[in-house]
């Protein structure tokens, strides 16, 4: 079209490159911060989790809370892979990644009957049940959980001892990929559909689209970068339980973060993983023990704040009417906020009737 | 030549309610079919039945030959039989445009394709300027007119409207009759239940009266309206006349 509307991206491609450099730049200040590393770490991670459920929570509007299930299979799966059969961590991985998706879209086929509030629950329940057999099935060693066994670090063994740092730019090459995946996920048909069975399932069903099938492709998706960064977590910590990585507080956290930083957005998972990561670990060192419970309190709180003022989440401050003038001025309230699917259309060339 | 359309002696019951009762009748291609009859009488329960969204107790569905009952909706939409919703459902997030363009997506197109037919379709309902919009902000008459955008751009050869009248202003009468008219004169087949029976005086080549769940009547708007047993059916016992 014309060529300012081909501007405003460049502006927002550069904004985005300059911030990919910074990360990119950042372990050169914090490799020798364990604190600093390790938060910024569980960031990405978070984003990258945040992101995955969006998939499902946001951009087809399935609000899901059993989501740590996902987390948890994958994380499993690579474990006793290389445990019981000493799989390589890369291709655990994928091998959690894909039965991740798989047990999601299994999941989907009773649930996704179900409609708002009962999906919810139903979410919750299956995640739960999980959670409790993980807890007493021995051979993936029940309560106790199984210790990854130290190998020699490096890329192969997907270890890394003495330095962090690898596991900084791995985390951060899975928030880039994923949000990049998504990015083209949301511009495509798939994504086109996915906000329409959001809006209203009957209409689209009535236009001749399955929604459980497209709700299944959103779950296998979701699932599956759950599960891939299950299998990251365990490979950072070489532990894995079913309370650290099957527990509720997980289900809650992802879809609070993608919620607080706002639904159906790619900015909005980043942005609250990168709010309440740092609440959530400054609280654990200023209250010591007990800061667990603090953090959640924080959070109960900012939801408070978030369902009254801003129910479309940190993400919605962009269309508060200040803010909307200020971008206006810069000129990025398109690349911003609009709908990705429509291209400028000129007024006028329209009219035909 | 066969029907585009067979319905043969339908029945749904909901508990002990017959909202549908062995209803049978036949729909050629290029025909406009009202459906009339006062409200209760089973007509949306009998549009169900057609589009695959409420599966029948009794009776079957043939369209294009081929029996439906039984296909979930999506499968009947596909095969080209498309039912707009009694109050519009448009997309609520979508603009205008969006909105049309979901249904074009259902012809297995790309989306920059979606869109040319999504643009061409909203001009042929007269909401070309409203194309980036969003569909939240329409008026009721705009809304059913989107809703219509929305059916014909999956290329349907049978439209079912559900009360396409409801709620539309009068001057916007008359340009809605003539845009389905339009339609049917374009090769659309068109099953309209309708209570605005000026608009059904106009626009329907047949009509079918429903009353307690039993099509009561059926022939020309001018015999059905003038039947007696359709006029008690809307009025009830009494003779006082219409509002």
């Amino acid at each position: 079209m014309t060529g300012t509307s081909r501007a405003y991206p460049v502006v927002a491609l550069s904004g985005l490159l300059l911030l990919l450099g910074v990360l990119l730049a950042l372990p050169l200040y914090i490799a020798d911060r364990p604190f600093e590393l390790r938060m910024a770490i569980l960031i990405f991670l978070f984003a990258v989790m945040g992101q995955g459920w969006n998939v499902l929570g946001g951009f087809a509007g399935q609000v899901s809370i059993g989501h740590g299930l996902y987390f948890g299979l994958g994380a499993y799966t690579a474990v006793l892979l290389a445990v019981k059969f000493g799989v390589n961590p890369w291709l655990g991985m994928l091998a959690g990644t894909a039965l991740a998706s798989l047990c999601g879209v299994l999941v989907g086929i009773p649930c996704f009957r179900l409609r708002g509030h009962y999906f919810v629950i139903a979410t919750l329940v299956v995640a739960e049940s999980v959670f409790q057999v993980f807890t007493v099935w021995e051979w993936v060693g029940s309560a106790v959980g199984i210790e990854l066994p130290v190998k020699s670090e490096g890329w192969i063994n997907f270890q890394f001892h003495r330095d962090k740092t690898p596991y900084y730019y791995i985390a951060l090459t899975m928030l880039v990929v994923v949000t990049a995946g998504l990015w083209w996920l949301r511009r495509s048909r798939i994504g086109f559909l996915l906000r329409a069975i959001r809006d209203d399932e009957e209409a689209v069903r009535s236009l001749g689209f399955s929604p459980h099938l497209y709700k299944s492709l959103a779950m296998a998706i979701s699932a599956g970068i759950l599960g891939a960064a299950g299998v990251f977590h365990a490979q950072y910590v070489l532990f894995v339980d079913p309370f650290s990585v099957l527990g509720l507080h997980i289900s809650v956290m992802v879809a609070l973060f993608a919620i607080l930083g706002g639904t159906g957005t790619l900015a909005g998972p980043i942005l609250g993983a990168a709010i309440l990561v740092p609440l959530s670990e400054y609280s654990r060192v200023h209250f010591s023990g007990s800061g667990r419970n603090v953090d959640l309190l924080i959070y109960g709180f900012l939801i408070m704040v978030i369902a009254v003022y801003r129910p479309d989440g940190l993400m919605g401050l962009l269309r508060s009417r200040p803010v909307l003038t200020m971008l206006d001025r810069l000129g990025l309230r398109s690349v911003l906020l609009q709908s990705p699917h429509i291209k400028n259309i000129r007024k006028g060339n329209s009219h035909a009737a | 030549m066969s029907p585009l359309l067979a319905v043969r002696g339908v029945s749904k019951s909901f508990g002990g309610l017959h909202a549908v009762r062995a209803v049978s009748f036949d729909l050629s291609a290029g025909e406009i079919l009202g459906i009339i009859g006062p409200n209760g009488a089973g007509k949306s329960t009998l549009f169900g039945i057609i589009a695959g969204q409420v599966r029948p107790d009794r009776g079957d569905v043939v369209f294009d030959g081929r029996s439906i009952v039984g296909l979930p909706c999506e499968a009947v939409a596909r095969l080209g039989l498309v039912k707009t919703f009694q109050t519009s459902r448009p997309f609520g997030t979508m603009t205008f445009l969006e909105n049309v363009m979901v249904g074009a997506l259902s012809r297995n197109v790309g989306l920059a394709e979606a869109r040319a037919i999504a643009l061409q379709q909203l001009d042929t309902v007269g909401l070309a300027a409203q194309a980036e919009r969003p569909a939240a902000w329409a008026s009721t008459g705009q809304r059913k007119r989107l809703e219509i955008a929305r059916a014909l751009a999956t290329k349907p050869r049978l439209l079912l409207l559900d009360e396409p009248f409801g709620g539309v202003d009068l001057p916007s009468v008359d340009a809605l009759v003539e845009l389905l008219q339009r339609l049917r004169d374009s090769g659309i087949t068109l099953l309209v239940i309708e209570h605005n029976l000026e608009a059904v005086h106009r626009l329907v080549d047949r009509v079918i009266a429903m009353h307690l769940g039993e099509a009561i009547a059926e022939g020309t708007a001018e015999t059905v309206t003038n039947d007696p047993r359709v006029i008690q059916a809307y009025l009830g016992s009494t003779e006082v006349a219409h509002a």
